[in-house]
Parts: structure tokens; sequence; C-alpha cells
């Protein structure tokens, strides 16, 4: 399940790796979520996040609604959305303007072009940041391609996600829109020209059963009908009323 | 020198109610200051929590995580230990404490003594934990049907010894919101509390205890935010 909307969104501005909350819309749209899988009698057995905020309170809200907060839940950077590099706190019509319109669109399309890149005596520079202090230094990034996003979730994914998965665990996962398309590039076998046409919505939780033994996908959908705008069709179609 | 910070989780219907609630889950009231409180001063203090660690029950977790995001601090990694769960009150659970006195008029003294417990459930009652997934990676005969204090202290030891000593061994600092007896066990287990210390030992919404702890010596100090 990709966050909801954060305070970021409605500003149009580079995210990433920046710690931003959930915006009032984003909390609803994490809540409907949780009423949905609870009307929808999903169980969890494991719960996933990145390290980031808006993720991590997506999955609460989703827990909580959903009544399931004792299942353990790890939090894990491998998860982050990509990092913006010195992108980060800039809004898109004033990289636009900085930059110029072909080459922003580069840095947000391209597969494999990174970001200009974060200096180290940059405050935004992952290690200022008590939440990465176990992580090994040359492993944290400054600026990531599409390709460099997916380059770190996949170790995560097969040395933690697939064995889970494979041990039977049933699993829910909280992240962001590009480390959801890692998880829906390897889960689908999607080709890397193609995966950058694939959008995942927020706050709809889009749901994966898998053959236990091969991975293979069964079955996909999105739990969420109707997503709406307004708030109380939501909470009603989440709760199947007319 | 590493710091255990100690939480009682905040108030659900049933605590206003004045209820016995014991393992029975139920859900946090939308007030929660009193914990938004709690985050705003280990924050104003610039307490680094390195682990945070709760109960199974959705009050304890939830109050956790109400504390992190007013520390802006959702990241910090946590536990869901069962062993911290609050003591298991048997038949009693769910009753107000009138109801209660009316049906077992001996109620006073089981909770004032260290090793009595109420009448236990039924073994094929279906709110026995057996029956809960939250417990089914636990061995049946793990679980109770009633707990006196002293059953809670034992298996709140074996968290203690499982999941807290090699955290704290490394100078790191543990939040734990729990309930109210597993809060006395630590405290118990720490300060080399007496049975009768400990019973009457009592925790208030809105407080945290902070023991600093020192490995080597085994020795604490307890303070109290308010």
């Amino acid at each position: 399940m990709r966050h909801g909307e954060s305070v970021w969104n409605q500003l149009d501005k580079f995210t990433g790796w920046t710690d931003v909350e959930l915006s009032a819309k984003g909390i609803q749209e994490a809540k409907v979520a949780g009423i949905a899988l609870l009307e929808n009698n999903l169980e969890f057995d494991l719960a996933y996040t990145s390290v980031l905020n808006r993720a991590i309170d997506t999955l609460h809200h989703v827990l909580e609604e959903g009544h399931m907060t004792w299942i353990p839940v790890i939090k894990d950077w491998h998860l982050n959305e990509r990092h913006y590099g010195a992108l980060q706190g800039k809004n898109k019509t004033e990289s636009i303007d900085e930059f110029g319109e072909y080459q922003v669109k580069v840095w947000r399309r391209a597969f494999a072009i990174k970001p200009p890149l974060l200096s180290e005596y940059d405050s935004r520079y992952p290690a200022n940041d008590a939440r990465y202090r176990d992580v090994p230094l040359q492993d944290l990034p400054i600026g990531e391609s599409l390709k460099d996003t997916l380059d770190r979730v996949y170790p995560y994914w097969e040395s933690e996600l697939k064995p889970a998965i494979l041990s039977g665990k049933r699993l829910i996962i909280a992240a962001h829109g590009n480390s959801l398309r890692a998880l829906v590039k390897f889960l689908e076998n999607i080709s890397d020209n193609k995966i950058i046409d694939i959008e995942i919505p927020t706050g709809n939780p889009l749901v994966y059963q898998l053959d236990e033994k091969t991975l293979k996908v069964l079955k996909k959908y999105y739990l969420v009908k109707k997503p709406s705008n307004n708030i109380f069709d939501q909470i009603k179609s989440a709760l199947k009323l007319k | 020198m590493s710091k255990i910070i100690l939480v009682r989780h905040g108030d659900s219907q049933w605590d206003k109610e004045n209820r016995f609630i014991g393992w029975t889950d139920v859900p946090l009231l939308e007030q929660r200051d009193a914990l938004k409180h709690i985050g705003n001063v280990l924050l104003n203090n610039n307490t680094d929590i390195d682990l945070v660690v709760t109960s199974v029950l959705e009050r304890s977790v939830v109050s956790a995580w109400t504390i992190m995001n007013s520390m802006y601090k959702s990241w910090i990694p946590e536990i869901h230990d069962w062993r911290l769960n609050p003591r298991h009150y048997g038949v009693i659970q769910g009753l107000t404490y009138q109801e209660a006195l009316l049906k077992y008029p001996n109620i006073n003294e089981i909770n004032a003594s260290w090793d009595k417990t109420a009448n236990p459930i039924l073994i094929n009652d279906k709110s026995h934990p057996k029956y809960d997934r939250k417990y089914s990676n636990i061995s049946p005969e793990h679980l109770p049907s009633v707990e006196s204090l002293q059953n809670v202290y034992e298996r709140v030891e074996s968290s203690i010894t499982e999941i807290l000593l090699p955290v704290l061994m490394q100078n790191k600092n543990i939040l734990i919101v729990a309930h109210r007896d597993s809060i006395r066990s630590i405290l118990k287990y720490f300060q080399q509390l007496s049975n009768e210390y400990t019973i009457n030992f009592n925790i208030h919404p809105g407080q945290a205890i902070v023991l600093e702890y020192d490995y080597n010596s085994g020795m604490s100090t307890q303070s109290v935010f308010k």
C-alpha cells in the first residue's frame, strides 16, 4: 500500500527521503484502507514499512482501524522512497525554472539518470540522521535514479520479503511510489522500460494473492473498489453501505 | 548508562468505566492528550530512544505509536511482546469493580496479594487466549486462564532477560509502554522492590518513570517525568 497524501504533496515538492507528515486527507485515506481490510476479513502475520513517517503513520492507522496492531512491525530504510538528491525540498515549478523543463522531465521519467547529488556537508545528508546510524555509509544514497531505487529494494526483497512469503506469512507493506514500483516489478516481472509507466495510487491497498511455492501471481486487485475524493463515499464503500 | 522509560497506556472505555480489563483487547479512546504530553516531555528532554517495547494489546501498542509520533520518531524499532501484557483477571475480566465486589467479596484481598488469583476462566471459554490468533505462536500451556501478580512477574522477568537486557548491555535506551502490573514487575526487577512495595506501587497516566540503569553494577536510580 502506498502512503496517503503528505503535506508536501499539496505543495508539489520533491519529497524523497525528507520526513514529512501525512496531511489530514492522507490520514483519512489510511483509515479508510484499514476499515476496508477489516470488512474484507484480510488478515496479516507481519507488517513492513520504511523508516519515513508518512509510510509508518499510514501503516499505524491501517492496523489500528483493522484491529491488527499486535502483529510485528518491521521498519527498514530499504523500503524508503527514491532519494531525490539535491532536488529534495524544491518545488517542481522552482526546479523547472532552475534546470529547465526538459532536464526535470528527464530526472523524473528516465530509468537510470540520477538527480543532482547531495553533498555530504548538506544538512539533508542521510548520515546526519539518527535513523540511519546503523547503515554502512557506502550504502546510504545521496541521489538515486529509479534504477538505483530498484537495485536497493531488490536485495531486501530477496533476503527478507520473499523468504517471509515462502514461509507462509501474509504481509502488509506500507511504502512509497517508487519502492512499491520495485516490488510490483519483481512480482510481475515487468521490464525496465515499462516500469516507469506503472503508477500505484495512494491509500488503496493493492492485494496480491501468490502461489505459496512459486510466488506466481494468482490474483491481483485493488481493495477500495471505487476510490473517491469524497471521504464519506469512501467510508460507505469500505463498509459496503448503500 | 542506559535508560528505561516506563509509561502506562492511555485510557480505554473500560478504564473510564472502572472495569477489570486484563487481557481483553479494548481499543484506546481518541482522547490521547496525556500520551502526546509524554511525547513532548521526552522530546524536550532530548531523550534518545533506541527501542520501543509494548504488550500485544491494542491500547498499549497504539499508546506507544502516539508517543513516538509526537516525538517525530515513528521510525524507532518496536517489539510487541505478550509477556508485557497486564495481569489476566480470570472470571472478573469485564466486570466493574462494584460488580466484581458483589460477586466475589474477596476481590480486595486478591488485589492486595502477591500470589492469590481470582477464579480462572474455563479452558474452553471462547475468550481464552489460546483461541486468539495473536497468541498462536505461543504454546498453550504458557497461556494463562488467570494470574496472580507473581505469575505476571515471572513472565515479565523472562521478557527482561531475553529482550531488554541485551539492549541495555549496549548502553541503549528503551521506552516501554505497558500495563500497571507489567510495569510494577519491571520496577521490582530493576529496583529490587519487595513484594509488598510492588503491590502498592502506582503509575499514573501522563507520567513517565525513568530508570537510569548501569548494566555493570545492576544499579538503577528512579525519577519521574511529568
